[in-house]
């Protein structure tokens, strides 16, 4: 394969100065830690302010897939992928359903995983326990995808050893992720997310200046897809798609906001009206992430126009080496860029691993397997949770290296976590919501979501139900047994009790 | 921990989800012509106007979680 971005010996140093900086943030985490407590390990002990806080969230929503994935599929799919906008911004609508309350909950109960609030709200061991498995089964496909992205993202430097490369960066970048997060825990990732954060904003305002700078204004881009034979991805959406934007407003919104990393995000604000002053300014960062991306998408679809399949999801490297041939500024704001790619990449795959850890540690290790652990007993069993679970993703990443359908044959994860919904959303609102509907409710939306997907059927086209995900109708399913179900359940109370007295 | 009859639950707003559907259906751009050649600052219009929509919701959802009662927040 040909090098995407040929890089010099100034830019690698660079980057190494920027990685090795996360290492010292993880080991000022680990000098910082004020017990040897999970609450400490992996919230921080609910210290944080409001720029850690906001960047965290902003690092952590972010991904290698906001960077790369939403400029290939707008390049694919033209202005009708603006949708990616506004599911992002539908996140922090859901979030405004139960994160202020979550919060309030779990600073007056010590929570640390999104079970612990089940757990108070439900007192049932089955829900817990699903909603564990659940995320850990999401969020551990979510990791691996970004391990991967780290290799793909070595591998356009590497030319020939792109192979090599690939390895190499999988096996780097994960260890260095590994040896931060464990030392410093919540901490050192919140802080390296903080720097990440801020070499992510700044990548991606640089970039559309740049883009700018390179090809012109917007508008002649536009005009240049309008009089090709893409003039189609201008137009507005066609009402098969329509559909689309609507199932991926709610699935993704609903989805995004139930990340298990982002529910400890909200028990570790330092108060309920710091985390909505960070929430409210994260109402903002599509504006200037992915409609960003969008934008690089459309110059691509524009200005090098004819590419096909996987090669569009390498349409913002191509326009990076367009840039960087240009000048010797250009060059050394495409190093900015691309850490700020690996950025986005660790940022996320850090807080999934620490999320994971947690969630094997105190929802199933210490109910299940030793529940006489102490704290401290407790914090060395994650710290090795996260070593032996991104280990064999590593693995796993190496081995499915040119393999990557399998990866989207299992991205159902939006589908899965939206099936919390009743559970975390709506519990909190609807204090009649009992144990027992809710729960089967949540397998009843697991089965109809995986039967869709999954299943030989004629009308789910493209992992799609006449536009919806199958995420969806599981929820329609979900949330009906929930309600239905607790309201009988609570007539026939009435009626017994009405009957014993 | 305690059980869930001990569970504080919030009040509700529910023109705050009124709004929020006003907003969903005015994002999809279901009501613009098929055709239309109109551009403005790069954007086709029909997708000005939806990213438009898009940033009242932000500030909306911002002003939501700015103006909650501090009561509502903190213990």
């Amino acid at each position: 394969m040909t090098e995407l971005l040929p890089f010099g010996v100034g830019a690698w140093f660079f980057i190494s100065v920027y990685l090795c900086s996360l290492l010292l943030l993880g080991w000022l985490g680990f000098n910082a830690r004020k017990e040897d407590t999970l609450q400490d390990f992996y919230l921080a002990g609910r210290g944080f302010g409001f720029f850690v806080l906001l960047l965290t969230l902003y690092a952590t929503q972010y991904s290698g897939n906001s960077v790369f994935g939403n400029s290939g599929a707008t390049y694919r799919l033209g202005f009708s992928w603006l949708v990616c906008v506004h599911y992002m911004i539908a996140i922090i609508v859901f979030y405004l359903a139960y994160a202020p309350q979550i919060h309030l909950l779990a600073s007056k109960r010590g929570y640390v995983t999104p079970a612990d609030f089940l757990e108070d709200r439900f007192a049932s061991k089955g829900i817990s326990l699903l909603t564990s498995v659940v995320m850990i089964i999401a969020l551990s496909n979510y990791l691996l995808a970004q391990l991967m992205a780290m290799g793909r993202a070595l591998q356009g430097l590497a030319g020939p050893l792109g192979d090599t490369a690939y390895n190499t960066g999988v096996l780097v970048l994960a260890l260095i992720m590994l040896i931060y997060g464990t030392l410093g825990g919540m901490r050192a990732i919140a802080w390296t997310d903080a720097i990440q954060g801020c070499v992510l904003m700044i990548g991606f305002l640089v970039l559309l200046g740049l883009l700018w700078n390179q090809f012109g204004p917007l508008v002649a881009a536009t005009e240049k897809i309008a009089s090709s034979a893409d003039a189609f991805k201008v137009e507005r959406p066609s009402p098969g798609l329509m559909r689309e934007w609507f199932s991926y407003i709610l699935v993704f919104g609903m989805g995004g906001a139930l990340y298990p990393q982002a529910i400890q995000r909200a028990y570790a604000a330092r108060s309920g009206s710091i985390l909505n002053k960070s929430l409210a300014a994260m109402a903002f960062m599509p504006f200037v992430t992915a409609l960003i991306a969008v934008i690089a998408g459309i110059y691509a679809l524009a200005y090098i126009p004819g590419l096909e399949g996987a090669e569009t999801d390498q349409v913002l490297s191509r326009l990076l080496r367009v840039i960087q041939e240009g000048s010797l500024l250009g060059y050394a704001v495409v190093v900015v860029i691309f850490s700020a790619v690996l950025a986005a990449l660790m940022s996320t795959a850090d807080s999934a691993m620490m999320s994971i850890s947690s969630m094997f540690t105190k929802d199933i290790y210490s109910i299940y397997i030793q529940p006489e652990a102490s704290n401290s007993e407790l914090t060395k069993i994650g710290k090795f949770c996260s070593w032996a679970l991104v280990s064999a993703l590593i693995v796993i990443a190496i081995l499915l290296k040119n393999h990557a359908s399998l990866i989207s044959l299992m991205d159902r994860k939006m589908d899965l976590l939206v099936q919390l919904v009743p559970a975390f959303m709506l519990s909190v609102h609807m204090s009649f919501l009992k144990k027992g509907p809710v729960f089967i409710g949540l397998i009843a939306g697991l089965m109809v979501s995986l039967c869709l997907a999954f299943g030989p059927f004629d009308f789910v086209v493209s992992g799609k139900v006449w536009g919806m995900h199958p995420g969806l109708i599981g929820l329609v399913v979900n949330i009906t047994i929930a309600i239905i179900g607790s309201l009988i359940q609570q007539r026939a109370k009435f009626f017994l009790d009405q009957r014993a007295s | 921990m305690s059980n869930q009859n001990e569970q504080p639950t919030s009040k509700p707003r529910f023109w705050i989800a009124g709004v929020y559907v006003i907003f969903l259906a005015a994002v999809i751009p279901w009501y613009w012509p098929e055709v239309d050649t109109r551009y403005v600052l790069g954007f086709p219009l029909w997708a000005l106007v939806s990213t438009g929509v898009s940033f009242l919701a932000s500030v909306f959802t911002a002003w939501v979680y700015l103006s909650q009662p501090q009561d509502e927040l903190d213990p």
